[in-house]
């Protein structure tokens, strides 16, 4: 059996003096979606952070393996490199640095090599048609004076252009009205078919899975994880919520 | 002569040393050369006192001394105006580019008749003295002036951009000081990219109703680089409304001071004025001082002021090292963003090239 | 009826009249090494302080008055010696205490014997023991808690000799070079390692002690990993009959110790009120100042904090109100010098009636407060537009490991709100004053619940009448 692409194992996390996930076990295969679900207040968000190494999140316990490779000794900047993505709940504002500009010296940064203008540039315009997003948005600056609905495609839209290798998408879906959920889902389809990438989907609610695959679900209550199972635990949950976990 | 320059309009404790600046042995300068490009909508003229518009009667901020100093200089206006009605958007260019050891000083007039619109583009630059390194500050020999005076009637909008990228050898005085008819628009645009010794000051008159201030300042400083700012958002009129925003980088052993007043006298009812700070530190030399004082004694009125002094926000620092940058190229970035953010703002694409060429 | 208050009754009259009673103590014009000795005398002063007070009156008579605040003018300096003497020899009777005075402590609901010790006549009746009470309750712990002169001549006279106005030299301002020359009175408290005083001190019940009042001195001592809350004050108008009040407050929080010093300052409204009040903390301490300003003609007032332990914290929360014929100076100085320092500054200006209030404030982060952090809030109200209100912070940041932020706004009541209250049936001056109580809870949350119920009625008080 080949090695998993992140392997969580017994992990600690404490927030300002406060410890918000007891003991986390996580497997994430390559190719694999799985979906974090579980009510507010739980530590979904917290997992998320602490894989990608916030400096506020304090791992305490545990460890986390990606790609064979112990994340603890690395910085932020080389979790990306190493090709963990999250998308932020809350995308920060940005100004003085067009959408585009941003993705590109991100790219950059991480290949270390200079990429080629026009071909950077229809790969962006193609992308953001998926996500049917003006193009007008690449020369804003990031994040600035977008709409909440914007901001989280602006993030769909980093995600496909530097095809992580896993996903994690925090809350993606929150705050978005039926239509914008439709698609974003559609581009992170697209994340999944382009390059067989992973994904770990946190969400409270269940519409953004609606039209994607998922292989396994993973139910967060009070920092610990109660419950897993394939795709019909979505279906469940959808259906009695989680009081049976509480 | 010794000059007292950018003295806070209302002083707070000696020991800051923030309620003014004490020049000693001033040079008094002549008068001196500009390039300058008009558009043929607009007029030119050179004088010393004008009927309709006599600018030495608005008021800067840098202070009476200043005054003096040109008085004693001797030198006329170089006055634009535009006509009632004339929108025009090419710009009016003037380029100052100074000597080292040849102090000079210019006067500029704007005048903006009735709902015209006029843009005012400066761009300062310097001849490197040999060895560049700064005088003495006792000894202000690489000196130069410049005083901007702005009329803008009813409805009038006027555009002032300043890019100012001097050596380091150099002392600058800058000063602006506007006067504002019912619902004139004042936006101005200054970008200091170099020079050793800075002091910058603005004073807008809001005096009658629904005038509009908006100042834009962004700077960045290397060095033993500094900058002294004293602004001043002066409402009398009712509904008036004054917006700063300043932002800037220091590194090396910079030092930068901003005092940036508010004051709502009485009937400016319904006036709004707002202030914001945003201040990066990159190194461990720099002095950072920030004054922003709200004087008020209208009852119904707005005011707010915010600043951000320091590093880079965690949150923002945290998000963009997930895109994988790392935390000095992000500092990097963050410091030529500020920069950006506001040289995007210049209605000039040939200035816009000019700040970008600086920042490379 | 319409209640009048006592704010918009000042007859400033009375007071001219009380100088001129006063003048029989007027030695000479000015202070003078002779009538400082004199008190030196009379506090049966160490030889130490005898030099010190001498030496405070010279550099009192280098330094000029202030140039940067509010006017002092109707203080009349070459007289100074009238507000000094006035005080050590303070007599005075009930009937003097001018109405409006006798009128609000009505309204406050002040007990009677109370009223005359607040008023500055009359013996201690039951306040007397209560401190009495109170000081053999902490001395149990550990805690000495005394007044000022017993201390300079008792056993911990070493300690208070180590201490005084080293934190507030004489040199600092004209006024605490004065300080040093003429105080007396005031209160001294140490608290012991580890002990944790569990009811707050209250210098209130011992502001009557024989020459208090006026140029008091207060030092406390939190020893290490110790924890105080002292209040000074309280709401009541404390009338002094000169009209100078040049205090001073050393607070020396050690290692991991925490002091609260809570004020509600309200001396009558004919007082020059130029007090000086500083706060070292060790690493790892905490000072918390509360502080109300509602009395004074004139205040000079901006507690500071010095942070020069590692770890040390600061945090001031404060609400000024100034009404008819107030010139409220009032905020806080907040230096870092130590890494991993924090500081804190949180108030509210209300200016009504043509008063004027004023909020400075001043963050120095030095060069050596890496990692150091920096919030302040300073909001203002403004009641009516015949009155002022201005603000004037600095910051002067020389680290660039250093997180800054500021923010002050300013503004009015807004006539949504008084509508919406007046919808629920409330009348509108009350509906006024109790958006005003609101504004200031930042104060009135932090303080023991009978100060926050006095501070209320307070602001009420002084809301009232304002309408029609």
């Amino acid at each position: 059996m080949t090695e998993k692409l992140l392997q969580v194992k017994n992990l600690s996390v404490r927030v300002e003096e406060k410890e918000i996930l007891h003991g986390i076990d996580l497997q994430i295969g390559r190719g694999e979606t799985h979906v974090l679900m579980g009510p507010n207040g739980a530590g979904k968000s917290t997992l998320g952070y602490a894989l990608m190494g916030n400096p506020a999140y304090e791992v305490t316990g545990g460890e986390i393996l990606f790609d064979g490779k112990d994340l603890s000794e690395l910085s932020v900047a080389e979790r990306a490199k190493a090709g963990l993505f999250l998308s932020f709940q809350n995308p920060l504002e940005v100004p003085g640095i067009t959408l585009s500009n941003f993705i590109r010296s991100a790219l950059e940064q991480r290949t270390g090599e200079r990429i080629r203008l026009w071909d950077f540039r229809k790969e962006l315009e193609a992308k953001m048609e998926v996500l049917q997003m003006d193009k007008s948005y690449a020369k804003r600056d990031l994040n600035v004076g977008f709409s909440g609905g914007e901001k989280k495609k602006a993030e769909i839209l980093q995600l496909l252009m530097m095809k992580p290798s896993l996903a994690i998408l925090d809350e993606t879906d929150s705050g978005l009205d039926v239509d914008a959920v439709r698609t974003v889902s559609r581009g992170v389809e697209e994340y999944q078919k382009d390059k067989d990438g992973s994904l770990l989907i946190i969400t409270h609610s269940t519409r953004i899975l609606e039209a994607l695959h998922v292989d396994v679900t993973h139910v967060l209550v009070d920092g610990k994880i109660v419950a897993e199972g394939d795709a019909s635990l979505v279906d469940e949950i959808n259906e009695k919520g989680f009081e049976q976990y509480l | 002569m010794d000059m007292t320059v950018n003295r806070l309009p209302a002083p707070t404790w000696n020991w800051l040393r923030v309620n003014e600046v004490n020049l000693r042995n001033v040079p008094v300068p002549a008068e001196g050369q500009i390039e300058t490009e008009t558009p043929d909508t607009i007029s030119y003229s050179y004088y010393n006192k004008k009927e309709n518009f006599s600018p030495a009667d608005i008021s800067g901020a840098v202070g009476a001394d200043l005054d003096v100093l040109l008085e004693e200089s001797d030198g006329g206006f170089h006055s634009w105006e535009i006509a009632s009605g004339v929108k025009e958007s090419a710009p009016v260019r003037l380029h100052f580019c100074y000597e080292a050891e040849k102090p000079v000083q210019n006067r500029i007039a704007i005048h903006a008749c009735e709902d015209s619109e006029i843009t005012v583009i400066m761009d300062f630059c310097g001849e490197d003295a040999a060895g560049s390194e700064q005088t003495a500050p006792q000894n202000i020999s690489d000196f130069a002036v410049v005083q901007t005076k702005i009329c803008a009637e009813r409805g009038a909008k006027v555009h002032l951009v300043q890019i100012q990228k001097l050596p380091e050898s150099f002392t600058f005085l800058n000063d602006t000081g506007t006067s504002c008819g019912e619902g004139a628009q004042i936006e101005t645009i200054q970008i200091v990219l170099g020079g050793g010794k800075t002091y910058m000051g603005m004073r807008t008159d809001l005096g009658t109703k629904a005038s509009t201030l908006e100042s834009k300042i962004g700077y960045l400083l290397d060095k033993k680089e500094s900058l002294d700012m004293n602004y001043l958002a002066y409402h009398t009129g009712a509904k008036t409304t004054s917006r700063m925003d300043v932002s800037g980088v220091l590194r090396g052993e910079s030092r930068k001071l901003f005092r940036g007043t508010i004051d709502f006298r009485n009937g400016s009812v319904g006036a709004k004025g707002d202030e914001k700070e945003d201040v990066l530190l990159f190194s461990e030399g720099v002095v950072n001082r920030t004054i922003p004082l709200i004087l008020c004694e209208e009852e119904d009125v707005e005011g707010n002021h915010g600043a951000t002094i320091g590093r880079l926000d965690e949150a923002l620092l945290f998000y963009l090292a997930s895109r994988g940058i790392e935390e000095e190229e992000i500092y990097e970035m963050m410091a030529r963003a500020r920069i950006d953010a506001i040289c995007n703002e210049i209605p000039d694409e040939k200035t816009r090239e000019l700040v970008q060429g600086y920042l490379v | 009826m319409k209640e009048k208050t006592w704010v918009e009754d000042v007859n400033r009259s009375i007071y001219d009249i009380k100088n001129e009673e006063k003048d029989v103590y007027r030695l000479k014009a000015g202070l003078t090494p002779e009538i400082v000795a004199q008190i030196s005398d009379e506090k049966h002063d160490p030889e130490w302080m005898r030099e010190f007070r001498q030496k405070s009156l010279e550099i009192y008579n280098e330094i000029p008055v202030p140039d940067w605040g509010p006017s002092i003018e109707g203080l009349n300096m070459d007289k100074i010696a009238t507000y000094v003497r006035t005080n050590t020899d303070m007599k005075g009777s009930w009937d003097e205490v001018p109405e409006e005075i006798k009128k609000t402590f009505d309204l406050l609901g002040i007990p009677q014997a109370e009223r005359e010790s607040l008023a500055g006549v009359g013996a201690q009746y039951d306040s007397e023991l209560v401190y009495h009470n109170v000081k053999k309750e902490v001395a149990e712990q550990g805690v000495v808690y005394t007044d000022m002169e017993s201390a300079l001549n008792g056993e911990y006279a070493d300690m208070v000799k180590s201490h005084f106005m080293k934190l507030v030299p004489p040199r600092d301002h004209k006024f605490a070079a004065l300080h040093g020359a003429v105080w007396s009175g005031g209160s001294f408290v140490y608290v012991p390692p580890g002990v944790k005083v569990d009811i707050p001190l209250q210098s209130y019940f011992r502001l009557n002690a024989p020459g208090a009042g006026q140029f008091e001195h207060t030092l406390i001592i939190v020893d290490e990993g110790a924890d105080l809350h002292f209040i000074e004050g309280c709401s009541a108008p404390k009338y002094n009959v000169a009209n100078l009040h040049a205090g001073c407050v050393e607070l020396f929080v050690g290692k991991n110790a925490r002091l609260r010093y809570s004020t509600i300052e309200n001396w009558s409204k004919n007082m020059y009120n130029l007090n000086t009040k500083r706060a070292r903390v060790e690493e790892g301490g905490k000072i918390e100042w509360v502080s109300g300003s509602f009395g004074s003609h004139v205040s000079y007032l901006y507690p500071m904090s010095i942070l020069n332990g590692d770890g040390a914290r600061a945090e001031f929360t404060g609400v000024t109100f100034a009404g008819q014929g107030q010139n409220l100076d009032t905020g806080a100085k907040m230096v870092h010098n130590a890494p991993n320092t924090s500081s804190y500054m949180n108030t509210r200006s209300i200016s009504k009636g043509g008063g004027i209030s004023t909020f400075r404030s001043s963050v120095v982060v030095n060069p050596k407060a890496k990692n150091s952090k920096s919030s302040v809030s300073c909001q203002s109200l403004m009641l009516d537009r015949i009155s002022r209100s201005d603000t004037i912070p600095a910051m002067d940041i020389r680290t660039s490991d250093a997180d800054i932020g500021h923010e002050a706004k300013i503004g009015r009541i807004s006539d949504e709100a008084v509508f919406y209250l007046m919808s629920r049936g409330i009348p509108e001056d009350e509906a006024r004053a109790m958006i005003v109580s609101g504004f200031a809870d930042n104060v009135s949350k932090e303080l023991p619940v009978e100060y926050a119920v006095e501070m209320n009625n307070l602001i009420r008080l002084e809301m009232k009448g304002s309408i029609g």
